[in-house]
């Protein structure tokens, strides 16, 4: 009897094979299987449920994607680690990796960073912050939002599961066709890639609308757009951004995915298609992307600044023009990235220029930045320091990168170490320290303690130290000549500068180390760092105005704002006391179980169509319209707190 | 809501999904069952395109009558400008790809005399 119409192209061939990876597909279910035990163990279930899964408050919902996207950071550093001890044994002899796995290995280490890394700590602070800094009680569209997270943590099981059962891409993070056509990649290792990709980003695109309307129309009273913080403005051009790459990237891997599984030919040679029109429409989706991943840190960094120099921001208009700026001129640049694929001079000259053109807004920022610590009481808190860390490094990667937007140039090193030098000189310096500053900056505001500020520092250093040792060395051997993706080489005079760059990768685990011992030190501290006050740093903007932790309906009395530094303005005012007048009842989301079974569903398509199951792919895909068409006709979403309990539970936060 | 601008709304939604629709399955048919030759068909299913952008931005996305700020409108004219861009930019880099990457041996040979013919 044949099987097949039942479990698709499912077979044991497709177990792992080498010793690392059986490691990795024995150890990770093992872990998953400990955790749910111990959940079980202490009867936790209820409270997961309840608390969590469920729930449509955005401030937990940004908790877990912090919580995932650091675990998904170790998952991507053990990649990194592996790699570059690949680069710098393997003139011994050693070899942790054949060829083929090396490939997958930094292909999930691209895409696992940027997908499931950086976007989920974006999405994960904005969600934390972004409704606080407005002075409103939740993002627009709640259940949205937990779809949202829900389809990113999908998205997040599929790239892992490809580990345990079937392999990985071997495409790198942006999977140029020919290579991740059905032809020389017939395997479901690409299948993983793109069903990860496409529901999580469908994930990015939904969180993109909600926050976008959230900061149009659910500001508080009396904050004009040129009044809100410049976070809020960084994530509006950062969320418009979104709202319009994404779909290209949608459709990009629709289209490839339609050339595996429907015999299409969009981007092979043969049948009419063209490869370069993938690599043509990859980036741009691509370049707008690494501008809103960038622009949200640029926004907390201006938060840090002005807090922790005690003064206003200097230049917020022509920051928030420079944004603006940005917003234009991220889709006008893609074509930097392929200037060697083979256009003419016309073509390469323009978008050349153009890429020079944005450094601008961005170099303003860093001089706003410089202008308002200049003459302030600056106080070095970790927050700070990640910003001292930032504003050196990423100044290298971003005159990397105009060199690289020198046509000629780029010539000789596109394609080398060097850029990958580059992108991890803005990536690191730039996004990665920008979250990680926003971590330690508000972690009181959302857990009522603060952690523990010498370890931050520490952490900070260990990153910064590992950073250079790390990349360095990469524009160096980018120069000589390596190229990126590179698993064994002939030159050993290369070899000294691998290995220095593999230390440097162990000098940034050990600060990824020092974070979380710092955080694990924190809360067992957590009496003595409490933030009693709700306003630990002496903050300018309303999230400083609620209690640490910050209750579940925000903002007891919803703000009217006056002013830009809208706390700052008033704790100088001098604050009055609100009296039970002052309070109204409130109207807050109820839980809602649908986003996780959408999510499931949606999952389920991915598996259907990487295993070629077709009967699960139909059947969840109805599954996830039926969930949406029953949440449309469920009137009964919202609760009530009346003003009296409001009153109540507002003094008890106070107390 | 008063029941007469919910129905009017009702019928605003229907008309424009069947319209969709119809527009959808149109290129589908003419494609499948090869009305017309490959030219034609292009730019029917292109005519076609034009057309679904039109029922989907008049019956969906309420552009008139907008109250201040009229964040839609902008939104639109926004993102018509990008994808102008993205569009355009991507005809002229694919073009521009394709005459130097994209032909066969014997195509740039012919390419290249019909060049030089021109002279310089
Ligand atoms: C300061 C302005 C910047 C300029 C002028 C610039 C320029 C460039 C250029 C010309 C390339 C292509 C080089 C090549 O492929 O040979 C490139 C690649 C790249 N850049 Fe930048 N860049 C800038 C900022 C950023 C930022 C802020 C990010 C991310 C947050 C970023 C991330 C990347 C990535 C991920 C790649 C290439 C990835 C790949 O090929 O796999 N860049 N950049
Ligand atoms: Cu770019």
């Amino acid at each position: 009897m044949d099987w097949s119409w039942l479990t698709g192209r499912l077979s044991a061939d497709y177990l792992p094979q080498d010793p690392v990876t059986i490691g990795a597909a024995v150890g990770m279910p093992l872990a998953i299987l400990a955790v749910l035990v111990a959940i079980t163990y202490f009867k936790k279930w209820g409270y997961i449920w309840n608390e969590w899964v469920t729930t449509l408050d955005a401030k937990k919902i940004g908790i877990m994607y912090m919580g995932i996207a650091l675990l998904m950071l170790a998952r991507g550093g053990a990649d990194a680690l592996m790699l570059r001890a690949q680069t710098a044994l393997e003139p011994l002899g050693i070899e942790l990796f054949d060829t083929q796995t090396f490939q997958e290995v930094f292909t999930a280490h691209g895409s696992i960073m940027i997908f499931f890394v950086a976007m989920g700590a974006m999405f994960g602070l904005i969600n934390i912050a972004l409704p606080l800094l407005l002075g409103t009680r939740d993002v627009a569209y709640p259940f949205l939002n937990s779809v949202s997270f829900w389809l990113f943590f999908a998205g997040m099981v599929i790239i892992n599961s490809s580990l345990v059962f079937g392999g990985f891409s071997n495409g790198g993070w942006l999977g140029y066709p020919p290579l991740t056509g059905l032809e020389y990649n017939p395997g479901p290792g690409v299948d993983y890639w793109i069903w990860a990709l496409q529901i999580s980003g469908i994930g990015s695109l939904l969180s993109g609308i909600n926050f976008t309307v959230t900061i149009l129309k659910h500001r508080a009273p009396g904050m004009t757009l040129m009044k809100m913080p410049i976070f809020a403005w960084s994530v509006l051009v950062a969320m418009v951004l979104v709202m319009l790459a994404f779909p290209v990237l949608t459709a990009t891997l629709g289209m490839l995915a339609l050339d595996r599984v429907a015999g299409m030919h969009f981007f092979t040679s043969d049948g009419g298609g063209n490869p370069m029109m993938y690599i043509n429409l990859i980036w741009a989706w691509g370049h707008p992307e690494v501008y809103i991943l960038i622009l949200p840190a640029f926004g907390i960094f201006s938060e840090v600044v002005a807090t922790f120099a005690r003064k206003r921001l200097f230049g917020y208009a022509t920051m928030v023009a420079a944004l603006i700026g940005i917003m234009f001129l991220s889709f006008v640049v893609w074509q930097h990235h392929f200037f060697t694929m083979g256009a003419g001079a016309n073509v390469n000259a323009f978008f050349g220029i153009m890429t020079m053109i944005i450094a601008i807004p961005t170099g303003v920022k860093l001089f706003n930045w410089i202008f308002t610590m200049y003459k302030g009481s600056i106080r070095f808190t970790a927050p700070m320091i990640w910003f001292m860390c930032f504003a050196v490094t990423f100044t290298i990667g971003g005159v990397s990168g105009v060199l690289m937007a020198v046509p000629a140039l780029d010539f000789q090193v596109h394609n080398t170490m060097f850029l990958v030098a580059h992108f991890h000189n803005v990536i690191i310096g730039g996004v990665v320290f920008g979250y990680f500053a926003g971590i330690y900056y508000w972690w009181p505001k959302v857990f009522g303690f603060t952690l523990h500020d010498g370890i931050g520092k520490l952490a900070a250093y260990a990153w910064q130290v590992g950073f250079v040792l790390a990349f360095i060395p990469l524009y160096i051997l980018g120069l000589m000549g390596a190229v990126r993706r590179l698993d064994s080489y002939d030159d050993p005079t290369w070899q000294p500068l691998f290995i220095v760059s593999g230390i440097g990768v162990g000098v940034i685990a050990l600060g990824f180390a020092l974070m979380v011992i710092g955080m694990a030190y924190s809360v067992w501290k957590r009496k003595e760092l409490a933030d009693t006050t709700g306003d630990p740093w002496d903050g300018r903007t309303l999230e400083w105005s609620v209690p640490s932790p910050a209750p579940f309906y925000n903002f007891a009395i919803t703000p009217r704002v006056s002013h830009r530094d809208e706390w700052w303005e008033r704790k100088k005012a001098g604050l009055k006391v609100p009296t039970r007048s002052d309070y109204k009842d409130i109207e807050l989301p109820k839980n809602s179980a649908l986003g996780v079974y959408i999510a499931v569903a949606a999952g389920l398509i991915g598996i259907g169509f990487i295993w070629h199951i077709w009967w699960l792919a139909i059947v969840a895909l109805i599954a996830v319209v039926v969930f949406v068409i029953k949440r449309t006709f469920d009137d009964d979403t919202e609760y009530t707190i009346s003003a009296d309990t409001l009153y109540k539970l507002d003094k008890e936060a106070r107390a | 809501m008063s029941t007469q601008s919910y129905a009017h709304e009702v019928r605003q939604y229907t008309i424009g999904f069947i319209g969709a629709a119809a527009l959808t399955i149109l290129a589908y048919l003419s494609v499948k069952l090869e009305w017309y030759d490959a030219t034609t068909t292009a730019i029917f299913v292109l005519v076609l395109a034009v057309m679904q952008f039109g029922v989907q931005v008049y019956y969906f996305l309420h552009l008139r009558g907008e109250a201040k700020p009229r964040w839609q409108s902008w939104s639109f004219v926004y993102s018509m400008a990008m994808m102008l861009i993205v569009v355009c930019g991507s005809l002229w880099v694919m073009y521009n790809l394709n005459y130097r990457m994209g032909m066969s041996g014997e195509q740039m040979e012919q390419r290249m005399l019909e060049e030089n013919k021109k002279g310089f």
